[in-house]
């Protein structure tokens, strides 16, 4: 038997009011939901008591969470966050094992050649930086973005749930609500990335703040560590197919 | 049943995947309960929980497909998965026959 508009509209009021965050999640439970209340229907159950015995079911499944007064999530919502964290831990997990392989393979020759030329062939025997209007500005913006991320990192907890449920977050929805076309996966990676950006402006900002006068040494060091934190990022995107270079391709 | 059926359902899942190419999460409920005449009955809270685990671990990778107006997300084994799905596999296999060997001890002829 299949769901007429109006049943088919009951359940859709019952998904909004979780709140979920991927479609893709969205979709796949969506489908899961119907298929099962249209077998229950074939076994001459009604639309209400099938509807309920299915999402009786989802809503006793409970995630333990740490989003400020939310402690606690329940039924899909607690599902869709748990995907998330699964990603999450995976893609970063991967991220640092393409970082480390920098270190403990042979390509840590190519580094410290790299690291060398700098050294040689750069043209400013000593850089000094000054703290200017511009960095101070920027550093109003960095800041809270590495305290945000720290956060993440060390919380382990999941970046879009923490944005959805944040102050800055409610700003952005009225209800509370983003609803992403974004696979997990892509979500993940793009998070992993928001790493190294912030300690590249990290770095950046504690060099002018502070004015210090960047020699040879650290110039080669800060520059080399700079490049081989983009080349493993970027090198990391095209595996995870979420850049896709067509120069890479042909 | 659920208490013993916990270590061993992602491999399960596995090898259903393994024996049918693709399947949605509804069919593999579906299918288990059919194997097991209505005896395993796996939740969907069990379910997902291992699907999006396998599939973040890239044992499994999805594909989307609009099916009656809805769409459904198909699971498969990764070419890197299958290695993983056939070991475990064997190991539950070797598991299930040790456990009987103990549940029905044969008599010995001498």
């Amino acid at each position: 038997m299949k769901l007429n508009e109006s049943q088919i509209a009951e359940i859709e009021k019952y998904f909004n009011s979780c709140e979920l965050t991927f479609k893709e999640f969205y979709d796949e439970m969506f489908d899961h939901f119907c298929s099962e209340i249209e077998h229950k229907m074939n076994e001459n159950k009604s639309f209400e008591e099938s509807f309920n015995e299915v999402h009786e079911n989802f809503d006793s499944y409970k995630q333990k969470v740490r989003l400020g007064e939310i402690s606690e999530f329940y039924g899909l919502k607690a599902l869709e966050y748990q995907q998330a964290m699964y990603f999450d831990r995976n893609i970063k997990k991967e991220y640092f094992q393409s970082l480390a392989k920098n270190f403990s393979s042979s390509k840590i020759l190519i580094w410290i050649f790299l690291g060398l030329l700098i050294f040689k062939f750069s043209p400013y025997s000593q850089i000094n930086f000054k703290l200017n209007s511009l960095g101070a500005f920027s550093g109003g913006f960095s800041i809270p973005l590495n305290i945000f991320l720290a956060a993440f990192i060390i919380e382990k907890t999941n970046l879009v749930e923490g944005f959805k449920h944040s102050t800055l977050g409610s700003f952005f929805s009225t209800k509370r609500r983003i609803f992403t076309d974004f696979s997990l996966k892509t979500v993940s990676v793009f998070k992993i990335a928001l790493i190294p950006i912030s300690a590249f402006i990290f770095i950046i900002q504690f060099i002018t703040l502070f004015e210090i006068q960047m020699d040879k040494v650290s110039q080669s060091v800060v520059f080399t560590m700079i490049i081989l934190f983009l080349s493993t990022t970027s090198n990391f995107f095209i595996e995870k197919k979420i850049l896709n270079f067509k120069i890479f391709k042909a | 049943m659920n208490q013993h059926l916990k270590g061993s359902l992602s491999t399960i899942i596995l090898k259903l995947l393994h024996d049918n190419g693709r399947m949605y999460g509804y069919e593999i409920t579906q299918k288990v309960k059919e194997l097991t005449q209505d005896d395993i009955q796996i939740t969907e809270g069990a379910l997902y929980p291992i699907l999006h685990k396998l599939e973040a671990e890239e044992v499994l990778t999805a594909e989307l497909e609009k099916v009656d107006g809805r769409t459904r997300k198909y699971y498969k084994i990764t070419p890197k998965g299958n290695a993983v799905a056939v070991d475990r596999i064997a190991e539950l296999k070797a598991f299930a026959e040790n456990l009987n060997l103990i549940l029905n001890p044969k008599l010995s002829l001498s």
